[in-house]
C-alpha cells in the first residue's frame, strides 16, 4: 500500500512539474522568444507580400535554376518533420522506453515543421490561386491530374503524413488532456481541455482502446515515415537532371531526414530542458539515445554520400561526373565542404561517450549538423541544376532579401507555433511517464 | 460522471438552438440577406482582371473577315538597307513581317532589323505631329509657313540633307523641288558608307559604282573586316547566295576572313585571322605581291608567314575566276588593292559584276565636310534634315546644334524624335514605312514596291508627301508615282499588259525585277592606280592600341534604337543586349587588368568616351571594337549604350572608321545585360562539326549513338499515325544572325523583359541563338546553334508536370496549356534544353494585381499592343511557355488543307523561324512523309539530336557544321 502511495505522491509531483508551465505567469524567456517568433512572421509576410503581388521575379531563380531556396527549405523542414514520427511510432513498436520523455516534443516538432514546409510548395508556384489543381476531384472542366509526376504524389505523401502524424499527436494526448481537465487551469480553459480529452475516463477500458490504437496509428505511421521522405526525393530522383536522377535518393533522403530530424528534436530538447527545468524527465540518457541515433544516420548518410560519388563515375556519364566536379569545385565548392564537414565529419566524433553525453557540445552539434543538411538541400537543389546539360544556359544563383525573409519567417513561424504549444499544452507525456515508472516498478 | 453531465447540458442547450432557428424568417433577416448579397456582389468583381472591351464594327467591311489575315507586298527601307516585304494584317493592324519570295534579290530573307520594324509602327516614342517649338501646328500651317520661308529664303543657300535617295519617285520630286528652289542643295550622306568602294573604282576604271557581288558563283571568298553576311552593302542578297554554297553534298565553298572584330561572317568562314585594322592594307599587298609571283613564276614557295599568305595566294589562283575578295574598309587604298586582286585573279566581270550596280550607299562624305563648314560660316540660311537623324552625323558636328538654331529655316522630317530637337524650328512627323506608298531601286532596273497597310496612326505625313506640297505638286505621292512609273518605267518594259493590269500586278507582287541587263560595260585595268598607293609601314604598329568603329549586326546604324525587340536581342557574338561595350581580346584584358563591365575611356582627337568593357575571345590582339549607332539619349530608357558616332572622322574626304588612340581605365564598374554567361562547349557533342576530309573518309562520324534500348521508357514508344512534324537546323548555313529570335518574338507576342531582367537571366526567346567558342581563346573558332523547344516524343517535362498541363499531341508536338499551368517550374528544371521560360513577373499587364507590370518602352500599353498575334494567347505572371511549333500556322494550314480535302503539302506550313531565315538553314515538315524536305534531311549523315543519349527523342534534328579543310 505504501509503495502504492508512493507512486501515487511521485505521479502528482510529475504532473506539477510538467504543467507547472502553463499556469504560472508568463515567463521573461517566453516573451523573448516569443517577439523573435513574432518578428520572424513579419519577414515572412512581407517575402509572400512580394512574392504574390510582384511575382516570383523578386527571388533570385532565373530560366535555368527554377528552384532555390524555397525547395531547399520545403525539403528540409520536411527532413526535420522526420524525427517526431519516427520517434512516437517507430521506436514505439520496437519498445524502446527511453523514448517517452521526449516523444510529445518530438512529434509537436513535427506537426510544425510539416506546417512550415508547405508554405514552400505553395508560394514557390506561380499560380497559387490554382493550386486546387494539383487535387482530384471531378469537375465540370474533365481534367484531371497527372499520377505520373511526383510533384503530384507528394501532396498526397504529405497530407497523409500530416494527417496521420496529427491524429497520432493528438490521441496520445488524450490521457494528458484528461489529467488538465481536473487541473488548476481557467474554468475556460479547462472547457476546452474537457472537449478535447472526448470523454476519456482513464478507465481500464480507456486504456486497453488507447493502447490498441496507438499501435495500430504505428502501425500506419511507420511506412509513412518511410514514404513521405521517399516521395519527396522522388521529385529529384524521377528527373533526368545529373545530380537529381539518382535511385538511392529515397534511403538516401529518409537517413538524412532522421539525421536531421534529431538533430532538431536534440537542439529544442536541450533549450526546453533548460528554459521550463525538466531536467528530471529529459535526462543526459535521451541525449546520449539520440545522439546514438545521430551517429547511425550520419554515417548512413556519409555511406550514401560515397556511394553517389562513386557511380557517378564509375557510370562513365560525363553529365555525372562533370557535376559532382563543379560541386567540389565550383563556384559553390565552400558550401560543399562545410556540408561534408558538418555532416561527415561532426557525427563522427559521436562514437565517443564523453560527447554523446556533452550537453553543449551536443547542442553545437545539433546546431551544425541542421546546418549542414539545410546545405545538403542546396546542393542538391541549387548546384545540380545551375550547370546542367547545356553550357549556354549555365548561371549562378545567389538568393535576393524576400527568400531569405521567406526562410527567416518560416523559423519564427515555428518558434512561435512552438512557444504557444508550451503555454496550452504539456510539452512531456506525463501519463506515459507514469505508465513507464509503474511498469519499471513493477 | 462529469463529463456525462457536461455532455447532458451541452445537448439541452444545442436543442434550443434548434427551436430558436426553427422561426419564420423575419423582415430584418431578409435585410440581412440582402445587404450581405450585395455586399459580395459588389466586392467579388472588384478581384476580377480589368474588363476590355471589344467594339465589333457596325457595319461590316465587305471584303473584311475577322479572323482572317490578309498579306500585303511592300518594302522596307533603313538606311541602306532596302528589304521587300510581305506585311501581314490582321482586322486591320499589320503585325507580322515577313520576307517577299518573289525577290531575285532576297527570296524570302530578312533580317533582325526587318522583323523588328513592325514594332516600331506600334513605338509609342514616335513622332506624332507636327510641332514648331512648343506649338502644335496643323499641316495646312507648317505647308503656309514654310512655304513662306522657303520663298523669302530663294536667293540664299538652303541645305537638303539626307541619307541616300534610291527611290526614283522620290529623286523626282527632289528634283522638281530643287528646281522651284535652285537654291536648295541635296545633300546626301551615309551613316556607314561603302564610299570608297565608289571612289576605288573610278580610279580604277572610270565608273562611279558599287558593283554586284556574287557570292554564289565563288568557290573561294577571302574577306577583309566585311561583314557581308550581316551589315556590308546587301547583307540579306549575300546571306542567301552565301548558304546556297555551303552544302557539303555539293561543291562546298572556301571562305577566310581577316577581321579586327569577331562578326557573324567571320565565324561562318573556314578559316578566320584576327587582325588589327591597320595590318589589312600590309596583308592585301603582300596577297597582291604573293599572286604575281606565282603567276610569274609559277613555283610555289609554300613557306609560310603569320597569315599563312603564299598558300592563300595559290589556292587563289586555283579558283582563278571564280574567286572573290571583299573588304569593308573605307578606304580608297585598300579598295583598289582589292580590286587589283581581283582583277589578277579575273574575278570581274565573274563574281565583280559590273554590268549592274547598287543603288545604295550614294552619300558623300565631302556632304558633310560641306554642310558643316557652310553652317560654320554662315553660307546656309536654312536647313532641311529629310529623314535624316541628326544624332548620327560623324565628325566634327558637336556645335552644328547651336548653328542650326540660329537657322531662318530649320525642318526635321521623320519618324524618330531627333535629338536636340529644341534646335529645329520645325519637327515634322513622317509615317512609318507600313503607312506610306515607296518605289525603291536597289539595284538598277530592280525595283521593290511600297504600299501602305495601315492609315497613319498619328497625325504624321509621308515625308515624301511633305516635300511634294512644297515642290507645289497637286496630286497625291501615290498618283504622282504612279505617273512617274507610267511615264518612266513602264515604258521600258516590254509588256503587252495594259498599264493598271501591268501597275496593280507589281504592286501585289511587290518587286519588278529585270535579270539581264543588256549593257556590257567594259572594265580596262590600268596598273598605274597600283603606283600611288603608299607603302606602309609592313605590321610595325604591333603596340598602338586601335580604335575600330562598326556596325553592330543587330542595331545596324542606329535607327531602331528604341526598337525594344532590337535592344532585346543579344548580339550574335557577345550575346550582349541593351548597350554595347568596347570589345577587347582576352589577352589585351589581361595585360591591362580589364573584367567584363570595368568602364574605360577612349580617347582619340580630344574627344573622350566612357564605355565598359565586354572581352571577346577572337578580337584582334591590339584593336578596341566599338559599335556605332548606340547611345541616342532621347529614349525613354535615357542612354543605351555609349555613343561613340562622334568618333567618326573624315580623311582624305572620306568617313573614316578606324584609329590609332588610347584608353585610360576607370574607376567604375556596371554588370552588362548578357544573354549567354558560358562561352565554352565543355567538350560537350551539342554542336557536332567537322572538317570536310574527315567528313570524306568518315561519312558515319556524326552517325554514332551511344549505346541504349530501343524504346527505354517505361510507356509504349508513342505512335504518330497522321502528321508528325518535325524541325530541321543546319548548322552549316546557320550564321547565327538571330533574325529568327525576333520573328518568334513578333509571331508568338513574346514579352520584352528590359536590362534588369535581362542581367536576372529572365530573359522570355523561345528561340535562343547559343554560341560557343571553341579552341584556343585569341584565335578561336565560333559556334552557333539556334535552340527551341525539341518537342521530345518522350518528353521529359510532360511526365513532371502535376496538373497535366504540357502535353503530347497526336502530331508530336510537346504543347503548353497555359490555361491549366500553376506553375511550378518543374519541367523547366526537368528539360536538359532549358528552352522553357517563366513569367517571373507581370511582363505584359494581363495580371490581376494592377501596378506590379515589369515593362519596358510601353511594352504592356494599348498602343504597343497592337502589334500583337491575335491567333496567340499572352502569357500571365505564373506560368511556363515555350515554343509551340508556331502551332498557329499549323492549324491555319491543316484547315485550309481540310477545306479543299487534301493533305498539307511539304513546305506549305512555314515555321516564322524558317521564313524569316536568310540562309534557309531551317526546315519544317512532317517527318511521316517520305518525300519530304524533312524526311531527307534527318536520313542525311550530317543529321543528329542534340543529347541523343538522354532518349528524349526529339524532333528536332540539326545537321552538323562541316568546315572546308581546303582552306
Amino acid at each position: 500500500m505504501a509503495k502504492g502511495k508512493n507512486i501515487e505522491s511521485r505521479n502528482v509531483q510529475i504532473t506539477d512539474e510538467v504543467c507547472r508551465p502553463l499556469y504560472g505567469r508568463t515567463s521573461k524567456s517566453w516573451f523573448l522568444g516569443f517577439s523573435f517568433g513574432i518578428v520572424g512572421i513579419l519577414f515572412g509576410v512581407y517575402g509572400i507580400y512580394c512574392t504574390l503581388f510582384k511575382g516570383i521575379g523578386t527571388w533570385g531563380l532565373d530560366r535555368t535554376i527554377g528552384w532555390g531556396w524555397a525547395i531547399t527549405n520545403f525539403v528540409w523542414w520536411i527532413g526535420i518533420g522526420h524525427a517526431g514520427t519516427f520517434i512516437s511510432a517507430i521506436l514505439l513498436l520496437f519498445r524502446q522506453k527511453w523514448r517517452t520523455g521526449i516523444n510529445r516534443a518530438a512529434e509537436t516538432m513535427t506537426i510544425f515543421a510539416i506546417i512550415c514546409a508547405s508554405i514552400f510548395p505553395i508560394i514557390h508556384m506561380g499560380r497559387i490561386a490554382f493550386a486546387f489543381y494539383t487535387i482530384p476531384y471531378p469537375n465540370t472542366r474533365n481534367l484531371w491530374v497527372n499520377f505520373n509526376s511526383p510533384l503530384l504524389w507528394d501532396v498526397f505523401a504529405i497530407l497523409t503524413y500530416f494527417i496521420v502524424s496529427l491524429i497520432f499527436w493528438y490521441i496520445g494526448m488524450i490521457p494528458d488532456l484528461a489529467v488538465l481537465r481536473e487541473g488548476k487551469a481557467r474554468k475556460f480553459k479547462r472547457k476546452i481541455y474537457s472537449l478535447l480529452s472526448l470523454g476519456w475516463q482513464g478507465t481500464i477500458f480507456d486504456w486497453k482502446r488507447y493502447d490498441k490504437i496507438m499501435i495500430l496509428l504505428a502501425s500506419i505511421a511507420t511506412p509513412l515515415v518511410i514514404s513521405v521522405h521517399s516521395i519527396v526525393s522522388m521529385d529529384f530522383a524521377t528527373s533526368i537532371i545529373p545530380g537529381w536522377h539518382s535511385t538511392i535518393f529515397p534511403p538516401y533522403f529518409v537517413a538524412g531526414a532522421i539525421f536531421s530530424g534529431f538533430a532538431m528534436v536534440q537542439t529544442l530538447m536541450i533549450i526546453t530542458r533548460k528554459v521550463l527545468n525538466l531536467e528530471r524527465h529529459i535526462t543526459v540518457k535521451h541525449i546520449n539515445s539520440m545522439n546514438k541515433i545521430i551517429l547511425l544516420m550520419g554515417s548512413i548518410v556519409a555511406f550514401a554520400y560515397f556511394i553517389e560519388i562513386f557511380f557517378a563515375f564509375f557510370s562513365g556519364n560525363e553529365f555525372e561526373e562533370f557535376m559532382f566536379l563543379n560541386r567540389a569545385t565550383g563556384p559553390y565548392a565552400i558550401w560543399f565542404w562545410i556540408m561534408m564537414f558538418c555532416n561527415i565529419i561532426i557525427p563522427q566524433f559521436l562514437w565517443f561517450k564523453k560527447i554523446r553525453t556533452n550537453i553543449a557540445v551536443t547542442f553545437v552539434f545539433s546546431i551544425l549538423i541542421n546546418f549542414g543538411m539545410w546545405l545538403e538541400r542546396f546542393t542538391i537543389v541549387t548546384t545540380s541544376l545551375h550547370r546542367d546539360f547545356m553550357p549556354s544556359n549555365w548561371t549562378i544563383y545567389k538568393p535576393t532579401f524576400v527568400e531569405v525573409s521567406l526562410f527567416i519567417g518560416s523559423i519564427g513561424l515555428f518558434i512561435t507555433l512552438y512557444l504557444v504549444f508550451l503555454r496550452l499544452f504539456p510539452i512531456i507525456s506525463f501519463s506515459e511517464i507514469k505508465h513507464q515508472n509503474l511498469e519499471n516498478e513493477e | 460522471m462529469y463529463e456525462l453531465s457536461l455532455l447532458k447540458r451541452m445537448n439541452g442547450k444545442i436543442k434550443n438552438k434548434t427551436l430558436k432557428y426553427q422561426k419564420p424568417s423575419s423582415r430584418r433577416d431578409f435585410i440581412k440577406l440582402l445587404g450581405y448579397g450585395a455586399g459580395v456582389t459588389a466586392l467579388l468583381p472588384a478581384c476580377e482582371q480589368p474588363i476590355r472591351k471589344m467594339i465589333p464594327y457596325l457595319v461590316q467591311p465587305e471584303d473584311l473577315i475577322p479572323g482572317k489575315a490578309f498579306h500585303y507586298a511592300t518594302t522596307f527601307k533603313s538606311g541602306n538597307l532596302i528589304c521587300p516585304i510581305v506585311a501581314k494584317l490582321r482586322d486591320g493592324r499589320p503585325i507580322k513581317i515577313e520576307g517577299n519570295e518573289l525577290s531575285q534579290v532576297t527570296s524570302g530573307g530578312t533580317n533582325a532589323r526587318v522583323q523588328a520594324s513592325i514594332l516600331d509602327l506600334y513605338n509609342p516614342t514616335r513622332l506624332q505631329k507636327p510641332i514648331s517649338g512648343n506649338n502644335v501646328l496643323s499641316w495646312d500651317e507648317v505647308d503656309q509657313q514654310i512655304i513662306a520661308k522657303l520663298e523669302a529664303l530663294k536667293d540664299k543657300k538652303i541645305a537638303l540633307v539626307t541619307e541616300t535617295i534610291c527611290s526614283p519617285s522620290e529623286k523626282k520630286i527632289i528634283d522638281i523641288l530643287r528646281v522651284k528652289y535652285p537654291n536648295i542643295e541635296l545633300l546626301e550622306i551615309d551613316f556607314i558608307s561603302n564610299e570608297a568602294i565608289r571612289m576605288a573604282n573610278i580610279k580604277c576604271f572610270d565608273l562611279n559604282a558599287i558593283p554586284i557581288y556574287h557570292f554564289e558563283k565563288a568557290d573561294f571568298v577571302v574577306g577583309f573586316n566585311a561583314d557581308f553576311l550581316s551589315t556590308w552593302i546587301s547583307p540579306i542578297e549575300f546571306a542567301k547566295q552565301y548558304s546556297t554554297r555551303k552544302n557539303p553534298d555539293e561543291n562546298l565553298l572556301n571562305h577566310v576572313q581577316f577581321e579586327s572584330t569577331f562578326t557573324i561572317t567571320g565565324a561562318a568562314a573556314d578559316k578566320r585571322f584576327p587582325i588589327n585594322p591597320s595590318e589589312e592594307k600590309p596583308i592585301l599587298v603582300e596577297l597582291l605581291s604573293q599572286i604575281k609571283t606565282i603567276k610569274a613564276s609559277e613555283i610555289v614557295n609554300l613557306k609560310s608567314d603569320k597569315f599563312n599568305l603564299k598558300k592563300l595566294a595559290d589556292n587563289l589562283l586555283k579558283n582563278k575566276g571564280k574567286s572573290l575578295i571583299v573588304s569593308g574598309t573605307n578606304s580608297v587604298e585598300i579598295q583598289i588593292l582589292v580590286n587589283a586582286i581581283n582583277f589578277e585573279l579575273e574575278n570581274l566581270g565573274a563574281t565583280v559584276d559590273f554590268n549592274n550596280s547598287y543603288c545604295i550607299g550614294k552619300g558623300k562624305a565631302e556632304n558633310l565636310n560641306r554642310l558643316i563648314n557652310g553652317l560654320n560660316n554662315g553660307n546656309y540660311f536654312g536647313a532641311i534634315f529629310y529623314k535624316f537623324d541628326f544624332g548620327f552625323l560623324s565628325g566634327n558636328s558637336e556645335n552644328l546644334f547651336s548653328h542650326i538654331e540660329k537657322l531662318d529655316l530649320s525642318v526635321f522630317i521623320g519618324t524618330n524624335l531627333p535629338e536636340k530637337s529644341k534646335a529645329f524650328k520645325y519637327v515634322l512627323p513622317a509615317n512609318h514605312f507600313l503607312e506610306s506608298w515607296s518605289d525603291y531601286e536597289t539595284k538598277h532596273e530592280y525595283f521593290s514596291l511600297g504600299q501602305p497597310l495601315i492609315k497613319p496612326l498619328f497625325n504624321t505625313r509621308q515625308a515624301e508627301e511633305i516635300l511634294k506640297n512644297w515642290a507645289g505638286i497637286e496630286t497625291s505621292y501615290h498618283d504622282f508615282m504612279k505617273t512617274r512609273w507610267e511615264e518612266e518605267t513602264y515604258t521600258k518594259i516590254q509588256t503587252e499588259k495594259p498599264f493598271n493590269d501591268f501597275w496593280n500586278e507589281t504592286l501585289q507582287k511587290g518587286v519588278l525585277e529585270k535579270e539581264n541587263r543588256e549593257i556590257e560595260v567594259i572594265i580596262e585595268w590600268d596598273e598605274n592606280v597600283l603606283k600611288k598607293i603608299q607603302k606602309d609601314e609592313v605590321f610595325k604598329n604591333d603596340k598602338k592600341i586601335e580604335i575600330h568603329l562598326f556596325e553592330s549586326s543587330v542595331l545596324g546604324d542606329g535607327n531602331q534604337i528604341s526598337n525594344p525587340w532590337i535592344l532585346e536581342l543579344p548580339d550574335p557574338i557577345s550575346k550582349q543586349c541593351w548597350g554595347n561595350a568596347a570589345l577587347i581580346s582576352p589577352e589585351f584584358a589581361k595585360k591591362h587588368d580589364l573584367i567584363n563591365g570595368q568602364h574605360i575611356e577612349i580617347l582619340l582627337n580630344k574627344k573622350v568616351v566612357e564605355i565598359p568593357v565586354l572581352v571577346l575571345p577572337g578580337q584582334a590582339s591590339n584593336t578596341i571594337s566599338v559599335a556605332l549607332g548606340f547611345g541616342k539619349s532621347n529614349s525613354e530608357l535615357g542612354k543605351t549604350g555609349s555613343n561613340v558616332n562622334y568618333f567618326v572622322q573624315i580623311e582624305n574626304g572620306i568617313q573614316k572608321y578606324n584609329f590609332f588612340g588610347d584608353f585610360r581605365k576607370i574607376e567604375k564598374h556596371t554588370e552588362l545585360a548578357i544573354g549567354q554567361l558560358h562561352d565554352s562547349m565543355e567538350g560537350r557533342e551539342l554542336i557536332k562539326f567537322a572538317k570536310s576530309d574527315e567528313f570524306a573518309q568518315n561519312p558515319e562520324l556524326f552517325k554514332h549513338r551511344n549505346h541504349f534500348p530501343e524504346n527505354p521508357q517505361f510507356y509504349k514508344k508513342p505512335e504518330f499515325l497522321g502528321y508528325h512534324w518535325g524541325l530541321a537546323v543546319d548548322l552549316n548555313k546557320c550564321t547565327g544572325c538571330s533574325t529568327c529570335v525576333i520573328a518568334c518574338q513578333a509571331e508568338n507576342n513574346i514579352p520584352v523583359v528590359g536590362k534588369n531582367e535581362v542581367i536576372n537571366k529572365h530573359e522570355m526567346h523561345w528561340l535562343r541563338v547559343d554560341r560557343y567558342f571553341n579552341g584556343d581563346l585569341d584565335k578561336p573558332r565560333m559556334l552557333v546553334q539556334p535552340v527551341m523547344c525539341q518537342h521530345c516524343d518522350n518528353a521529359p517535362c510532360e511526365n513532371v508536370c502535376p496538373v497535366s498541363a504540357t502535353t503530347h499531341s497526336s502530331e508530336g508536338i510537346n504543347q503548353m496549356v497555359y490555361n491549366r499551368c500553376i506553375g511550378t517550374r518543374y519541367c523547366a528544371n526537368n528539360c536538359p534544353y532549358k528552352v522553357r521560360r517563366f513569367n517571373w513577373y507581370d511582363y505584359n499587364n494581363t495580371d490581376m494585381f494592377k501596378n506590379n507590370e515589369v515593362a519596358v518602352l510601353g511594352m504592356g500599353d494599348d498602343l504597343t499592343r497592337m502589334v500583337l498575334n491575335p491567333d496567340v494567347t499572352q502569357r500571365s505572371r505564373g506560368v511556363i511557355e515555350k515554343c509551340t511549333f508556331c502551332i498557329q500556322r499549323i492549324i491555319d494550314v491543316k484547315n485550309k488543307a481540310k477545306l479543299e480535302n487534301r493533305p498539307v503539302f511539304d513546305g506549305e506550313i512555314k515555321m516564322a523561324c524558317e521564313q524569316s531565315c536568310p540562309s534557309d538553314a531551317l526546315v519544317f515538315g512532317n517527318m511521316n512523309d517520305a518525300e519530304s524536305r524533312i524526311s531527307k534531311l534527318i536520313k542525311s549523315n550530317r543529321s543528329y539530336r542534340m543529347l541523343e543519349e538522354l532518349s528524349t527523342e526529339s524532333s528536332v534534328f540539326y545537321q552538323a557544321k562541316i568546315i572546308n579543310s581546303n582552306s
